[in-house]
């Protein structure tokens, strides 16, 4: 309800409010007053009640009670009821003492004080004096009876009338007292109504004059606010509030010029901004259009990466079979080599024995060639006679030709020396032939044994060479077989790495897969943005701001 | 088939035969004497039964081709030359000589290689072997019977 009135109704309210209570407040305070004034109705009833009491009770600084105690304890003849009696009698004796202390602490000085502290005081205390020493000792013995009632018509009553006396002006005094303070206090009462009604009234008057103040100087500017408020509703921020005060209205007025002209700001920076991101959200459609290309061929790559990755794996695997055949061919080869360098060993010892065998061989080949050189002798003498021979059997058959009929049989002769002539000449020929192959031979023999010990030497020489080189080619191989052992480890961490790798690949893969998702969306999502910036670019113009 | 005794040798390549009858003995190469300005298949002379005999490489005379020094091969052939009254003895330097008794015919075939080959000889064939037969009379001329024997005619 409170919220829907405004401001002026709210400060009305408050100041009716206000009002209302001031009046029962007083209403109030008027009826209270009445209510416990001196001889008010409460005040009678207290009164009264006091009246009652103290007409019922015995009063205890009065020493009434202790005389009629007295006086009955010197009528008593029993003795029990005598102790019972000055029993009674001292109680009343220590209250009145401790009522007289009291009153001397709580009274102020003045004549009722006087009377009833020290007027009527001594008398008592003298009549409690003489009951003590005098009476109560002698009651119920049967002595000194006359004596008792002496006391008791003289010192006692005389003590009791000086006190009664006494008591009977403090009396009239209190009363007097009573009297003045009911009429001061009647007095007082009427002054200070007077005064907190005219007081109240005043303080009303004030209070609506300020609240009337107070709503103006918060409602003028509140509807200001409100105005400008209806402005900026409209999406005009060009107005701004005017600041005359410098309340928490005036600190709002000025909050809300600066929040107005950072509006206005903002405004216009996302105006520009609108522009800026309409631009960027078509360039980022292009690039996200040149990004799904992209990702697609980088997804095409990422497949033949991997199948490339893939055979890479495979590759490896039979590349660490290879690795195995090897290490085993290895470990084979370092076995053979051993063998090998012993074969070298005993081939060195052989080389030997046949660079020996070469030499003597040899030697036996120059003889051979000498004794050729002295066939080749005979076979060119040979050769001259069968050429002489066949020279004769020519002219022999040329002289048997002009011999005519006659030389008809010494044509045969002189064919038959021909033809032995022509067999001589050939196997002389061949024989020629035979015995210049045989001495080429020989020389080619000699030569190549020549050679063929040197060479033999050489080999020698090489296969001591080789033997050392074998050597070295065993520990080579034999850490070949370490160092192929270690290939074999990396062989198989890298084909470990390739699978790893090949793994990477096919996340990669379906990562580039979800990218190539991810970029379509980005493209929709771009496309969105440059409709959103169209859309933000329509809003922010309905905004009316200084150029 | 005619039936020929010939003495079958070899010229600058080519076999030839020469009938016996021409022959008048078949000798060694000697050493020859060598004569300055003398043509190419005029090789020198040598002296045969006391007489200077000059000798002719039949190679380089019947094709250019020079017969060789094969020492124990060559032969020279004695031959009689000469179309006139007088004969004169000529040596042939020849290879490979053997005397032979052949039955051949005449080779049907055209050679027309081997330059003026032709004008000494008639062509045969043997055994798949072509040989020509030397026609003595047509091999020197009276210009190469005048270089052989300057003394001829005056």
């Amino acid at each position: 309800m409170l919220t829907k009135l405004k401001f002026n109704g709210r400060m009305a309210l408050l100041a009716g409010l206000f009002l209302f209570g001031m009046i029962l407040a007083q209403f109030m305070h008027w009826y209270v007053l009445k209510e416990v004034q001196i001889n008010g109705p409460i005040d009678q009833k207290i009164s009264q009640s006091k009246d009652i009491i103290a007409d019922i009770l015995p009063p205890p600084l009065y020493i009434i009670e202790a005389y009629a105690v007295l006086l009955q304890a010197s009528e008593a003849k029993d003795g029990v009821q005598i102790r019972e009696f000055e029993k009674k009698f001292r109680e009343l004796e220590t209250q009145y003492i401790e009522k007289h202390d009291k009153y001397s602490k709580e009274l102020e000085s003045g004549s009722l004080k006087e009377l009833l502290l020290k007027t009527s005081y001594t008398p008592a205390m003298e009549f409690f004096q003489i009951a003590k020493e005098q009476v109560f000792p002698n009651l119920g013995t049967g002595k000194n009876t006359v004596d008792i009632k002496t006391i008791m018509a003289t010192k006692i009553k005389e003590k009791y009338e000086i006190h009664r006396q006494a008591i009977d002006k403090a009396v009239e005094q209190a009363n007097d007292r009573n009297d003045k303070d009911a009429l001061y206090a009647e007095k007082s009462i009427s002054f200070w109504n007077r005064l907190q009604l005219g007081f109240s009234i005043s303080l009303i008057v004030l209070i609506l004059v300020i609240t009337f103040k107070v709503s103006k100087s918060i409602i003028d500017p509140t509807q200001n606010l409100v105005e400008i408020m209806k402005s900026i509703a409209n999406l005009d921020l060009t107005k701004r509030l005017k600041v005359s005060t410098k309340d928490e209205i005036g600190e709002i007025a000025e909050y809300v010029n600066i929040v107005v002209q950072n509006i206005h700001t903002v405004v216009k920076q996302v105006r520009l901004s609108t522009v800026q991101l309409h631009a960027t959200g078509t360039e980022i459609a292009a690039a996200a259009a040149q990004h799904d290309s992209a990702i697609q061929e980088f997804g095409a790559s990422s497949n033949q990466i991997a199948s490339a990755v893939k055979e890479i794996s495979n590759t490896g695997q039979e590349l660490m079979n290879t690795v195995n055949s090897l290490r085993e061919s290895s470990d084979n080869t370092s076995a053979l080599a051993g063998e090998g360098r012993n074969s070298l060993n005993n081939m060195q010892s052989s080389m030997q024995q046949l660079s020996d065998a070469t030499g003597s061989i040899s030697t036996k080949l120059d003889m051979i060639r000498d004794k050729a050189g002295g066939i080749g002798t005979v076979v060119t003498t040979i050769t001259k006679v069968a050429d002489q021979t066949n020279l004769l059997s020519i002219n022999a058959a040329i002289e048997a030709e002009k011999a005519g009929d006659a030389g008809k049989g010494f044509l045969v002769v002189a064919r038959e020396i021909r033809r032995l002539a022509d067999q001589t000449a050939v196997a002389t020929l061949d024989i020629e032939q035979m015995v210049r192959h045989m001495q080429s031979a020989v020389a080619t023999g000699v030569m190549e044994m020549d050679k063929f010990h040197q060479s033999v030497k050489s080999l020698i020489n090489q296969v001591t060479e080789i033997s050392g080189q074998m050597g070295m080619v065993i520990d080579h191989v034999q850490n070949l077989t370490i160092q192929f052992r270690e290939v074999r480890e990396g062989v198989e961490q890298q084909t470990i790495g390739a699978k790893q790798i090949d793994d990477a690949m096919g996340q990669l893969v379906t990562a580039v897969r979800q990218v190539t998702a991810s970029v379509k969306d980005f493209n929709n999502t771009a496309l969105n943005l440059r409709e959103s910036a169209n859309s933000l670019q329509k809003d922010v113009g309905k905004f009316t701001v200084n150029d | 088939m005619p039936e020929l005794h010939v003495l079958m040798a070899e010229a600058g390549g080519t076999r030839i035969a020469i009938e016996i009858p021409n022959l008048v003995e078949v000798v060694a190469r000697p050493t020859l004497i060598t004569l300055p300005g003398s043509p190419t298949w005029y090789s020198g002379y040598f002296i045969y039964r006391s007489i200077p005999l000059p000798v002719v490489d039949l190679g380089m005379k019947i094709c250019g081709k020079p017969v060789g020094d094969k020492l124990l091969c060559n032969r020279v052939a004695i031959i009689k030359a000469g179309n006139g009254p007088e004969e004169f003895l000529v040596g042939l330097i020849v290879d490979r000589a053997s005397a032979e008794k052949i039955n051949c015919q005449k080779s049907s075939q055209k050679i027309s290689s081997q330059g003026d080959i032709f004008l000494w000889g008639e062509t045969y064939l043997k055994d798949n072997m072509i040989f020509h037969l030397l026609d003595i009379k047509k091999l020197l001329s009276p210009g190469d019977m005048k270089q052989l024997f300057p003394l001829i005619g005056n």
